[in-house]
């Protein structure tokens, strides 16, 4: 899983942007993407508002919850809870990112929003780290996490589900051999079906 | 990239290498014609109560209570490095241990009356899970060569790290430029020679006729 599949799945995501021309309505495999009139915004998918903007035919309006005051009570929010809290977009890092590398003018005090959501990344990712191990050495069986998006999953694949692997061979080997010598001496009838099971288990 | 799904088959290089470890393993019964198991053996039969050291490939093929040897489980599964795996589970060296503690402990589990070596393996894994996770958020060179990890933790190692600098690298916009194939550069580095060699061998009857 590649940041940048993440990206182009991210990329699908609708922003309003301020052309500078006018067009009529382009008809996408998804729908249609409205008229374009100069000077009124418009709703596009974000591959589209980077491409125009690139050829400078456009000016991004950066999405609502872009914003410090909003962005800051999210950071508090997520620091007091302990779950997840459901973020404004699926993709607030793909959309921050793109938008932020194509217009950086377009957005008011963009270093200081690159800050705060690079914040709220890290301090999601060290929950998930948490909540992993805690899960781990819990013995669970399975988690449920909500409002996980794509880019902090990727952070913890392939280690992850590979790793859970590993221990559970190791857990089915152990008991396997406990509950086998627990047989073997309760049974009088020697080391008949032991070490076959042991060997499929292993194999 | 395949290496970290691991589940071993005959042909899977890693454990050919954890089967070929010698196990110290006591000869129970008279073994006619056998002694050549045995390298410092004088007779040509295996007597019983001889410590031979044999791989581990070999043993695992007979019953687990054969009657015919006695494998005696390694130190490093036992007493004082089990209290120290215990007790300092996230510093302890693996590596140092031995390279495949884990594969190789799972090969030995049945033969362990205690139960010892499977529990083992199983919790210290679980807690250097969790370290492995974060030691994998940094730059990787560095700490690897430190931590000595076991071959399994080496891999997930090497998965963490790859995918830490792939993320770093799209925040930074720096990957995902399309790049000469290998192919094609080694081709262009061949023509580029031959094209230089035509060139010289031009020149020397030039220099020749001009020193004439």
């Amino acid at each position: 899983m590649d940041p940048s599949i993440i990206e182009f799945i991210g990329e699908k995501c609708m922003i309003s942007i301020i052309p500078n021309f006018s067009n009529e309505p382009l008809h996408l495999i998804y729908g249609p993407v409205g008229p374009f009139r100069a000077g009124f915004p418009v709703f596009v998918p974000l591959w589209m508002a980077t491409h125009l903007r690139k050829q400078q035919k456009c000016r991004i309006v950066p999405p609502e919850w872009m914003d410090m005051d909003i962005l800051e009570e999210i950071k508090e929010e997520e620091k007091r809870s302990k779950f997840f809290t459901k973020m404004p977009c699926e993709h607030y890092m793909v959309v921050a990112q793109l938008v932020m590398s194509t217009a950086p003018d377009d957005v008011p005090r963009c270093e200081e929003l690159r800050t705060v959501i690079k914040d709220i990344f890290d301090i999601r990712e060290s929950k998930l780290r948490t909540s992993i191990d805690a899960f781990i050495k819990g013995e669970g069986t399975y988690a449920k996490l909500d409002n996980l998006t794509l880019l902090e999953i990727h952070s913890v694949r392939p280690i992850l589900p590979y790793s859970l692997d590993h221990i559970a061979r190791y857990q089915r080997t152990a008991t396997a051999s406990q509950r086998d010598t627990s047989m073997l001496s309760a049974s009088m009838a020697g080391s008949s079906s032991g070490p076959n099971s042991n060997s499929l288990f292993s194999q | 990239m395949n290496g970290m799904n691991y589940f071993p088959n005959y042909y899977s290089i890693e454990d050919i290498f954890v089967t070929q470890e010698k196990v110290e393993c006591r000869v129970n019964t008279k073994l006619q014609r056998m002694g050549f198991l045995d390298s410092g053996a004088e007779s040509d039969d295996l007597e019983p109560g001889k410590t031979v050291n044999l791989p581990l490939w070999y043993i695992k093929e007979l019953k687990v209570n054969n009657a015919y040897f006695t494998v005696a489980v390694p130190d490093i599964y036992r007493n004082v490095h089990k209290a120290v795996c215990e007790a300092e589970t996230t510093h302890i060296e693996l590596g140092r241990l031995h390279p495949y503690f884990y594969e190789f402990g799972r090969y030995l589990t049945p033969y362990d009356r205690n139960h010892v070596i499977g529990r083992i393996i199983f919790e210290t894994l679980r807690q250097r899970v969790r370290h492995l996770l974060d030691i994998s958020k940094s730059d990787g060179q560095a700490a690897k060569a430190e931590h000595r990890l076991d071959n399994i933790e080496a891999k997930l190692h090497e998965a963490g790290v790859r995918t830490n600098s792939q993320y770093i690298e799209w925040l930074q916009m720096t990957g995902n430029k399309i790049r000469t194939s290998e192919l094609v550069e080694e081709h262009q580095k061949k023509r580029r020679r031959a094209d230089r060699s035509d060139d010289e061998g031009d020149a020397l009857p030039n220099s020749k006729r001009a020193t004439l």
